[in-house]
């Protein structure tokens, strides 16, 4: 696998395409925050003209160097991108803007297309290479431009990074406090036009939103700050890359040789960042679906070994009297009366489970935070005293030490329940 | 030199006149409320005088000079729904902002920011919040963290809109309070505000706006009844129309 970095035909777009994918990841960050991720898709669509007409004026100088290319998108994206800010500054709604800027500046690219057709066909072909992307184009000399954008891009978001943050956060108070924010405002808009114009080589101008929106999407779910999300986001970048680029491997791979690479590197880094999203969706620590049945596993097996707890107070019992008397399911009482005696609380005697001293003293805590609460809902919120004992059967596992204290203050230490039982003290 | 001194001051948003000739001088350590009905103009005077937004005509002083000089020494606090309280920050991050002046070129956070934004918090009760996302906070200690910036920052001048908005009674209070003490400390602080019945417990001094400046003054003189009649039975209806009418035709409106 490592050999492949050092590979003369694999080492330019493998490297390449990481380098992409990492600086498209960073600044898409940004357009992320700003919640205007279809400013990407206005970037790269607008630098179709410029690639044609760069192509057009290497005509002029019989050369086809890609530099006219490069150069050519790079400034047209960047009108594009001036273009939609005057036009929201002129009161136009921010979708229709992005709307007018993306079709006017391809339309443009597409009437000159034909004259570029007619004058240098060869070069065309090059341009709509680039269109589509083709991650195999990308050649050793190429590799020192991706570096050095993506050290300019890296050293940009860590230098600026707090003129960054009050810029995407809140531009108001940028304004109000007197924070200069121009500087930062343009050179983001720079970084992401330079991103944007070399990452659709690797992906070409449909797929690139993808590039910089989804490892941010990705990143957002684990972070609480916008440091940790830039780290992240760029690491999701690469790892999409990478992964992007080991699939078409493998699939090109025959006879346990890599045959040259037949299919398109580019789709394949995108679905893979789709893949990265989804899973962090789906294993995110807060939402994510995942983390949520674990959180509710864990809940109910608590209540069940509260109850068993409880249950075993009352009057010593084995299994198959728990299993009926209590109508626990087989496998969580099972796990359940393991656990606690692991911890401690349980023990068995000839064939019956026990509580330990400690194990009591749990029981006798349940209790009292189930008739503490049962005494709160007769005198406060006036519920008869014969329908308390439900309500309390299920609060009794989510009442803290610190809530029981303050119902304990708010009843004034009361020491008969409803039904006119004791409440166990708090140190009993 | 009084700390804001507004000079006939007329503002037109997207063509409708939200101010009109509005002159009032506010004096330092007096904690003032705006009032007025909806779309009285009140967020548009918080605006015009932060330079937020370009008035027709009319000038804004802060002591004595224009506020492009003296914008570190403003805290504005926004409303709920001007902020994106999905953004991956930390309530000592918002509060950092606030150092910015203080910080050095690169604008990294040294110790000493770190001890003054933690203060800041510890003082409205947020400390042990610092490392909570913003979006994690319930409504009254987002606010409350907004405010803790304008402390770090050590304004001299606060703008408040609508503070107490969706924010329970309990922090209402406290923040009452602490902007109590900061104008006895001389900091000058305008609160833009809905509620009559709390309006002259808070203050010091209400302006009260319908457009142009219906009264100003301390609070029992400013909610005689005279002014409450005229501003919520619309007596102002016609006068506001015509003025309306006249200022489009000045803009060339058909």
């Amino acid at each position: 696998m490592f050999a492949l970095f050092l590979d003369p035909l694999y080492r330019a777009p493998i490297l390449g395409s990481c380098l992409i994918c990492y600086a498209a990841a960073l600044m898409g960050v940004c357009i992320f925050l700003q919640k205007r991720a279809l400013v990407s898709e206005v970037i790269s669509h607008a630098a179709y003209p410029g690639m044609i007409i760069g192509a057009l004026v290497a005509g002029v100088f019989s050369s086809d160097h890609w530099i006219y290319l490069f150069t050519g998108a790079f400034l047209s994206s960047l009108f594009a991108a001036m273009f939609l800010q005057w036009l929201e500054k002129k009161q136009v709604s921010t979708d229709a803007a992005m709307t007018a800027t993306l079709s006017a500046f391809f339309a443009v690219g597409l009437l000159f297309a034909s004259y570029l057709q007619k004058m240098r066909p060869t070069l065309l072909v090059e341009v709509q290479k680039c269109l589509f992307g083709e991650v195999v184009t990308i050649l050793d000399e190429h590799l020192l431009l991706y570096a050095v954008m993506s050290v300019c891009i890296t050293a940009f978001v860590y230098l600026f990074y707090r003129r960054l943050q009050i810029h995407l956060f809140d531009p108001v108070y940028m304004q109000v406090s007197g924070i200069r924010g121009r500087l930062v405002t343009r050179l983001s808009i720079v970084c992401l036009v330079f991103s944007v114009v070399i990452g659709v080589r690797a992906c070409g101008v449909i797929l690139l939103s993808a590039m910089l929106i989804a490892p941010a999407s990705a990143a957002r779910v684990f972070s609480k700050s916008l440091s940790s999300m830039f780290v992240l986001a760029g690491f999701f970048g690469l790892a999409s890359a990478g992964m992007g680029n080991a699939f078409v491997l493998f699939l090109s791979r025959e006879n346990g040789l890599v045959e040259p690479v037949f299919l398109p590197t580019g789709p394949s880094i995108v679905l893979s960042a789709l893949v990265l999203v989804i899973a962090s969706y789906v294993f995110s620590p807060r939402k994510g679906f995942v983390m949520k049945i674990i959180r509710k596993a864990a809940f109910q097996l608590r209540s069940t070994q509260e109850n068993i707890v409880k249950a075993i107070h009352k009057k010593q019992q084995g299994f198959s009297d728990l299993y009926q008397t209590e109508s626990i399911p087989y496998l969580p009482l099972w796990i359940s009366l393991w656990y606690l005696q692991r911890e401690g609380l349980l023990c068995k005697k000839s064939g019956l489970y026990e509580l330990t001293k400690e194990g009591s003293r749990k029981a006798l805590r349940l209790i009292r935070f189930h008739r503490l609460w049962e005494v709160y809902l007769t005198k406060y919120m006036h519920m008869p005293s014969k329908h308390v004992h439900v309500s309390a059967e299920e609060m009794e596992h989510i009442i803290t030490p610190e809530m029981a204290l303050r119902l304990d203050a708010l009843l004034e230490s009361p020491e008969m329940d409803p039904h006119e039982k004791p409440i166990p003290g708090r140190f009993a | 030199m009084n700390p804001l001194v507004v000079e006939e001051l007329t503002l037109h948003y997207d063509k409708v006149l939200s101010l009109w000739n509005l002159s009032l001088s506010i004096e330092k350590g007096s904690l003032v409320g705006i009032m007025g009905p909806n779309g009285a103009g009140k967020s548009s005077f918080i605006k015009a005088a932060l330079g937020l937004v370009k008035p027709s005509s009319g000038k804004v002083l802060f002591w004595g000079k224009d506020i492009v000089k003296v914008r570190k020494h403003i805290a504005y606090i926004p409303q709920k729904e001007a902020i994106d309280w999905t953004f991956p920050i930390t309530a000592l991050e918002v509060v950092l902002m606030g150092r910015y002046h203080k910080m050095g070129f690169w604008k990294r956070a040294r110790k000493a920011d770190r001890i003054e934004a933690e203060r800041a918090l510890d003082q409205l009760g947020l400390y042990h919040l610092k490392d909570r996302q913003i979006a994690d906070l319930s409504g009254g200690q987002q606010k409350r963290v907004f405010i803790a910036r304008a402390l770090a920052q050590e304004a001299e001048m606060y703008f408040l809109d609508e503070p107490f908005q969706g924010v329970d009674v309990e922090t209402e209070k406290t923040v009452i309070k602490l902007l109590k003490e900061l104008t006895s400390k001389g900091v000058t602080i305008c609160v833009v505000h809905h509620d009559v019945t709390t309006a002259a417990a808070y203050f010091d001094q209400l302006i009260l706006l319908h457009t142009s400046l219906l009264a100003m003054g301390p609070p029992k003189e400013v909610l005689s009844s005279e002014n409450i009649t005229a501003l919520y039975r619309n007596h102002h209806d016609l006068f506001e129309e015509v003025k309306q009418r006249f200022s489009q035709k000045l803009q060339g409106a058909p």
